[in-house]
């Protein structure tokens, strides 16, 4: 075969990158028909722009400050004199303003790339944890699988966002700690049982028994040839996982409970307790709720969009007949 | 069967003792340890902080107080509210939970109801635009920010069409002169919910194993679920009591709607999921194959394999309704467990919300143990 | 399920909603529940607000204040109490006076109230050393005993002369002995007495000596309270004239009484008691907005709400129909302190320098947009028999730019310096200054401004950002941190004063003993409320001549005198207070009176509005 040939003329690692790319293109193809997924995609692409890319430069350029001015776009410390808070949309302040005159926008804008790093971050701990565990549970079996399968199974029993509110009550938890707190506990939750089951289907394929043939400390076989094969499941689960985290900081904040200085859904905390949602005018200040709720229930929706669309990548089941 | 159960009860009082235990080192790890928690109440004097210490052992070396703090939850002993003192903690939960309860329970049951046939339906049209509609709007509803959802179910039902009632669980002006409490309601309408729910949920089991014949099926389900719901509308009808638990039910539609919405999805993507799965199962081509209509492929082969994990998500879920309602309980004014514990934890009342932490793990356990009997029951392949 | 559900709400359609038959109601709404209806708890652990609204009316006292005006007044006593009198017990120094009852005042049972009510009320808290407001009331350091003299005339001794025997002891709650005693009897049988006592319920069935008594509890929902038939105070006329006088005229008893002076000249309040009404429901909402919806719905009458309503509720109401919206000061404010135990922030100069950059102006009107109101004493002056008007806060009336001046002028004269001295010109800050030095030669280190985070309330937040941005500009190393209300707590008095700055607030009375209290250098120790460590020896005599005043216009000047050396020295920085907004339906009830400290719902967590709201038809 062509590779073989290959193998002679170049190093391994351009191998394995190759044959990565081609894995990869491969399970894109199957992702981009998933309008579902591609969707979600968009939706997460243009987030990150706006939070990533047109922030930071809004704020070193339209929104710049001097010391004595009468409007501060700061997200946190901003304010408007000039104007009777919170105000209507208007040209200087696309979105309005808050009750105390900080820009609705640069909120919005400054708190994207923060939640994606929780969701991110928190995910990523999951995801690490659940596959290690996962694994290695599958593999050497006995008396660690017993064990992390019932640690699984008592994480699964922990209402999560009820513990979370009674840890953030007696602590001052940030979004860091959160990602942490999160990560881990859904870490060694419900997603080590899914991986393990699937990391079972692979130890049981011949490549594995040759490769113990061959030599292989089992070390490297968990880590070179079990973990690259459950990856596409694991990435889906951190698609959940980012919904997940993003979702538990937007409740949490909204119930003015974290230790943050800004993020969505500390901007609807701050609007509903200062007593402008009010049930039946809830229209009036509009702008004070809608962008930051839409924009949660967005983010949240496309990340799961995106591990629906993976979820047929990974399934093939779920493909289209 | 009996020895199935047993080993899993046994299990599940296991999980239970590492629960508490994981509670109880969560309160320990706090900064001054469970101590400084239970005594840090500054309205108490310095002799009732040293009989609370007493009473619940703090006073003892670690070990001791651990067996003391399991043995005092196993009986239910959470001390102690701060907020409510000298309320014992379990009080406040027995006067939070029916409340509970009864509101997320008929959510539960409506939204596996609709999530289930909508599930069904949505596997059965892959591919179709009614797909990406209703998949869409699924995930949608089950990633929306439930506050927002809140808002905008109290602005067009309660404040623009003005259809129900807001803010209370109950008209004071009907209530100001009975001689009984609401409580007694609460008990009564969810001893009415959990009956018509089990007998729901036999006819079920039966159904499916008394007979193979759609149409039989559906008369084993819909005859005891029709006519226990008819015997509990007269018998409440009759009742004096009638007026005062439709009242109750009336102020909580709303609340229900909101849970519904938020739940029913995740049991449609379940659905549609596991039945996609079974499609694929050999025994479905056959009876495709043999030419079986498609209703009936679908109704009597496939949807009834892919119930079971419907069916776990389904009473998992209820477990967790318990302290999952927290924003939907404070947004319309339902004061249950949700809420009981968002005004622990913000009026630092650890017991109240160590209590309610516990009380919930309880719970969840409850409904594993209740997963796993009904599975016992749906799925032939499981043998004990 | 689905079905039921249907079904119930065709039988609601067909049941419709039952009215109620006509009787004079209003409906008040609180947001939250009740924890108890029992007094010993009540005005023990479990003092919350929402307790007292529709309980405390049933209780009386010896002595309680005038509306409006807060003057000392006999309550259930018949005229002043006798000058106090010294004996000597056993060796021990006592003072005593005698108290007379008012004859003919009936419980709701029909039970003559007596001084073996008086004596009953007094003893069983004291022996049982009940916490909270008994202990504050029975201050074991000022009263001694109570003495049953006849049936209407008791005698009280106390310790010492003091305030706090008026505003305390000659106040404290009066319960009555047939109800209480059996239980009370069975409790002394407990291995905890006093928790008993406090866990003893449900007391709806206690009698009354008030206006109102309870009828119902139904918790989670609603309170409702009911007028008592024949209470002997209704059609009793207030009369308070410009000059201060106070009259009283009570017909049922056949009472014309005149207080502080001569009933003569220009009348300024004249109220006459009710009950007006037949009940009052007080509707419990488990959140704000929705008890604010029930408001613009005309479903409640009145919104109790002890921190009043948000700007945005207000604004919101305000533009309702029927609805009126009224602003009070509250009575309550909020502050920074600096901890002084700590250096520079025991340095005079530094703690001033601070007190000119902080612009209360810019800070409430501007930044927090109205939300807060500029207070720069620990005494409001809505509490006007108290507030001394000369008090003139560092900065007054100046600009950013001239408090900035003001501040490095201040500092450079103490003898700090700067790495870059900050400069100013023409008005404005051109140069930030960096590296400050102390007087001792080393620079200052990061300063921690603890505060509470957004979260749990906004306005500090944001004031706690702003004032280190004021300090950073002129180099003054302050770091805001935003914490959990919990940690400040817990850093402040669990971790024995381990803080630089914190920002917290506190709820005051309108008897300012806590001028004492929080800067009294005894109570410097762990967990005492003088966080700043303010050691000031003039201070302490001043304060203790202050708080063992029993002449009020003589401790009023003392008083003074307390505040002028506070705000020279600035152990606190009294920041802002917050406006009392509150809003009722003015198509459904008429309030005596709208324009007082802490808001109309301060009468209802004690005596007077609830007798005077009348129903408009």
């Amino acid at each position: 075969m062509s590779e073989l040939q290959t193998v002679v003329k170049e190093p391994l690692w351009k191998i394995r990158i190759k044959l990565a790319w081609r894995g990869f293109l491969k399970n894109w193809n199957i992702f981009r028909q998933s309008k579902i997924g591609m969707l979600g995609l968009w939706i997460v692409i243009v987030f990150a722009i706006l939070g990533f890319v047109v922030y930071p430069i809004l704020a070193a350029t339209v929104w710049r400050s001097s010391l004595a001015a009468t409007v501060s776009y700061d997200p946190i410390t901003g304010y408007d004199f000039q104007k009777i808070n919170p105000s209507h949309p208007s040209l200087q302040h696309p979105l309005g303003t808050d009750p105390i005159g900080r820009d609705i926008l640069s909120q919005l804008l400054y708190s994207t790339p923060r939640e994606f790093m929780l969701g991110i971050f928190a995910a990523l701990i999951t995801v690490f944890i659940g596959t290690t565990v996962g694994t290695v549970a599958a593999y050497y079996g006995g008396i660690l699988d017993t064990f992390f399968m019932r640690l699984a199974d008592l994480i699964l029993l922990f209402p999560m966002i009820a513990f979370l509110i009674v840890l953030s009550g007696m602590m001052k938890i940030n979004m860091i700690m959160l990602a942490l707190i999160i990560g881990i506990l859904s870490g060694f939750g419900g997603i080590t049982i899914v991986l393990r089951s699937q990391a079972l289907t692979v130890k049981v394929k011949p490549f594995i028994e040759s490769a113990k043939v061959s030599g292989a400390r089992s070390f490297y076989i968990v880590f070179h040839h079990i973990v690259p094969n459950v990856m596409p499941l694991s990435f889906l689960y951190m698609m959940f996982s980012v919904t997940g985290a993003i979702f538990s900081e937007a409740v949490l904040s909204f119930l003015g409970l974290l230790n943050v200085k800004m993020s969505w859904g500390l901007m609807i905390h701050t609007s509903e307790s200062g007593g402008y949602l009010l049930g039946a005018y809830i229209g009036r200040y509009w702008w004070l709720w809608v962008p930051a709720g839409l924009a949660i229930t967005l983010l949240c929706g496309a990340f799961y969009f995106i591990g629906r669309g993976l979820d047929e990548v990974v399934n093939p089941r779920l493909r289209r007949r | 069967m009996g020895k199935y159960i047993g080993k899993r009860l046994f299990q599940i009082v296991i999980l239970l003792v590492i629960y508490i235990a994981v509670v109880f080192f969560i309160l320990h790890a706090m900064p001054g340890g469970m101590k400084a928690l239970f005594i840090s109440n500054p309205r108490l004097t310095p002799e009732a902080q040293q009989a609370i210490l007493k009473a619940f052992g703090l006073d003892k070396p670690p070990l001791t107080q651990f067996l003391i703090y399991m043995r005092n939850s196993f009986t239910l002993n959470f001390g102690v509210s701060f907020s409510h003192y000298p309320t014992p903690v379990w009080e406040i939960i027995k006067e939070r939970l029916p409340r509970t309860a009864l509101l997320f329970i008929t959510a539960t049951i409506i939204s596996f109801l609709i999530g289930f046939h909508s599930g069904k339906v949505l596997a059965w049209k892959r591919g179709k635009a009614v797909e990406y509609v209703s998949t869409i709007g699924g995930v949608v509803a089950y990633t929306i920010f439930t506050p927002v959802l809140a808002f905008l179910l109290i602005w067009f039902f309660g404040a623009y069409l003005r259809l129900f009632p807001l803010n209370q669980f109950l008209n004071p002006d009907l209530w100001a002169n009975t001689s009984f409490s609401s409580q007694v309601i609460f008990l009564r309408l969810l001893l009415t919910a959990s009956i018509i729910g089990a007998v729901i949920l036999v006819a079920l089991i039966l159904s499916y194993r008394l007979s193979h014949n759609i149409r039989s099926r559906r008369l084993i389900f819909y005859i005891p679920t029709i006519s226990s719901v008819v015997i509990a509308v007269f018998i409440w009808w009759k009742s004096p009591y009638g007026i005062y638990g439709a009242d109750i039910l009336w102020h909580m539609v709303l609340p229900v709607v909101e849970v519904t919405i938020i739940s029913y999805a995740g049991i449609m993507l379940v659905m549609r999921d596991s039945m996609l799965e079974t499609v694929k199962e050999d025994f479905i081509t056959t009876a495709r194959a043999k030419g079986l209509p498609d209703r009936v492929v679908r109704d009597k082969h496939a949807a009834r394999t892919a119930l079971l994990p419907v069916i776990t998500n389904f009473i998992i879920s209820l477990g967790f309704t318990l302290s999952g309602g927290i924003i939907t309980e404070t947004l319309f004014s339902w004061p249950g467990m949700g809420l009981a514990m968002y005004e622990a934890v913000i009026s630092h009342d650890y017991p109240l919300a160590a209590g309610c932490l516990i009380f919930t793990g309880i719970f969840v356990l409850f409904a594993h143990l209740v997963v796993d009997i009904v599975y016992a029951f749906l799925d032939p392949r499981i043998r004990y | 399920m689905k079905k039921l559900v249907w079904l119930m709400i065709a039988i609601m359609v067909v049941f419709g909603v039952i009215g109620v038959a006509q009787e004079k109601i209003v409906n008040y709404a609180m947001y939250s529940d009740l924890t108890t209806t029992n007094i010993w708890a009540m005005l023990g652990p479990d003092a919350t607000v929402w307790n007292f609204y529709p309980t405390m009316v049933k209780y009386g006292s010896l002595y309680s204040q005038s509306d409006v005006t807060y003057q000392v007044v006999p309550g259930l006593a018949d005229g002043f109490w006798s000058p106090l009198k010294k004996v000597t017990e056993d060796g021990t120094t006592l003072y005593v006076t005698t108290v007379h009852l008012l004859k003919g005042i009936k419980w709701s049972d029909g039970t003559p109230f007596t001084a073996d009510d008086v004596v009953f009320s007094y003893e069983v808290p004291f022996k049982l050393k009940m916490p909270g407001n008994w202990m504050a009331a029975l201050d074991p350091s000022v009263f001694a005993k109570i003495e049953k003299v006849d049936d209407y005339t008791v005698k009280i001794y106390i310790h010492k002369p003091s305030g706090k025997f008026i505003y305390g002891v000659l106040m404290s709650a009066i319960v009555q002995k047939k109800y209480w005693e059996p239980i009370y009897e069975k409790a002394l049988k407990q291995p905890d007495p006093s928790k008993y006592l406090m866990s003893y319920g449900p007391t709806i069935d206690e009698p009354s000596i008030g206006s109102f008594n309870l009828s119902k509890w139904e918790k989670g929902a609603f309170v409702l309270s009911k007028a008592v038939p024949d209470y002997v105070f209704s059609g009793q006329q207030e009369i308070e004239y410009e000059n201060g006088a106070v009259r009283y005229v009570t017909p049922k008893l056949s009472m014309d009484e005149t207080y502080y002076g001569k009933a003569e000249g220009k009348v300024a309040n004249k109220f006459i008691t009710g009950p007006y009404v037949d009940s009052i429901v007080y509707r419990i909402y488990q959140n704000q907005s929705a008890a604010v919806q029930s408001l613009m719905k005309g479903t409640v009458d009145f919104i109790l709400n002890p921190n009043g309503l948000q700007k945005g509720f207000a604004d919101q109401l305000r533009n309702a129909n029927n609805v009126a919206v009224t602003s009070n000061f509250a009575l309550g404010f909020r502050y920074i302190a600096f901890n002084m135990r700590r250096y520079p922030m025991n340095l005079k100069a530094f703690r001033v320098a601070i007190a000119y950059l902080i612009d209360r102006n810019l800070l409430c009107n501007k930044i927090l947009q109205g939300v807060a109101i500029p207070l720069a004493t620990p005494v409001p002056p809505g509490n006007k028999f108290w507030y001394d008007s000369n008090i003139h806060p560092y900065g007054e009336g100046m600009t950013t730019a001239q408090r900035y001046q003001a501040a490095i002028d201040v500092l450079k004269k103490a003898g700090f310096t700067w790495k870059v001295e900050p400069k100013i010109e023409k008005g404005k800050l051109v140069q930030r200054g960096k590296g400050l030095i102390a007087p001792n030669g080393k620079p200052v280190e990061t300063i921690d401004l603890m505060a509470p985070s957004a979260g749990y309330d906004p306005l500090r937040a944001t004031a706690a950002l702003w004032i280190s941005k004021w300090a950073n500009d002129i180099g003054i190393p302050i770091s805001a941190d935003l914490t959990s209300f919990n940690n400040i707590v817990n850093k402040v008095w669990s971790e024995n004063f381990n803080y630089d700055i914190y920002m917290l607030g506190w709820g005051i009375t309108i008897y300012p003993d806590y001028l004492r209290d929080f800067f009294y250098s005894k109570n410097a120790g762990p967990g005492g409320f003088n966080t700043p460590g303010y050691n000031n020896p003039a201070f302490d005599k001043l304060a203790d001549e202050f708080i063992d005043q029993t002449d009020m216009n003589k401790a009023k000047e003392l008083g003074y005198k307390l505040q002028e050396m506070l705000a020279d020295e600035v152990p606190y920085v009294i920041l802002f207070t917050t406006p009392m907004l509150e809003a009722y339906r003015t198509d459904r009830i008429q309030f005596a009176y709208t324009k007082t400290l802490d808001g109309i719902q301060s009468g209802y967590a004690g005596y007077g509005e609830i007798s005077y709201v009348k129903l408009i038809k």
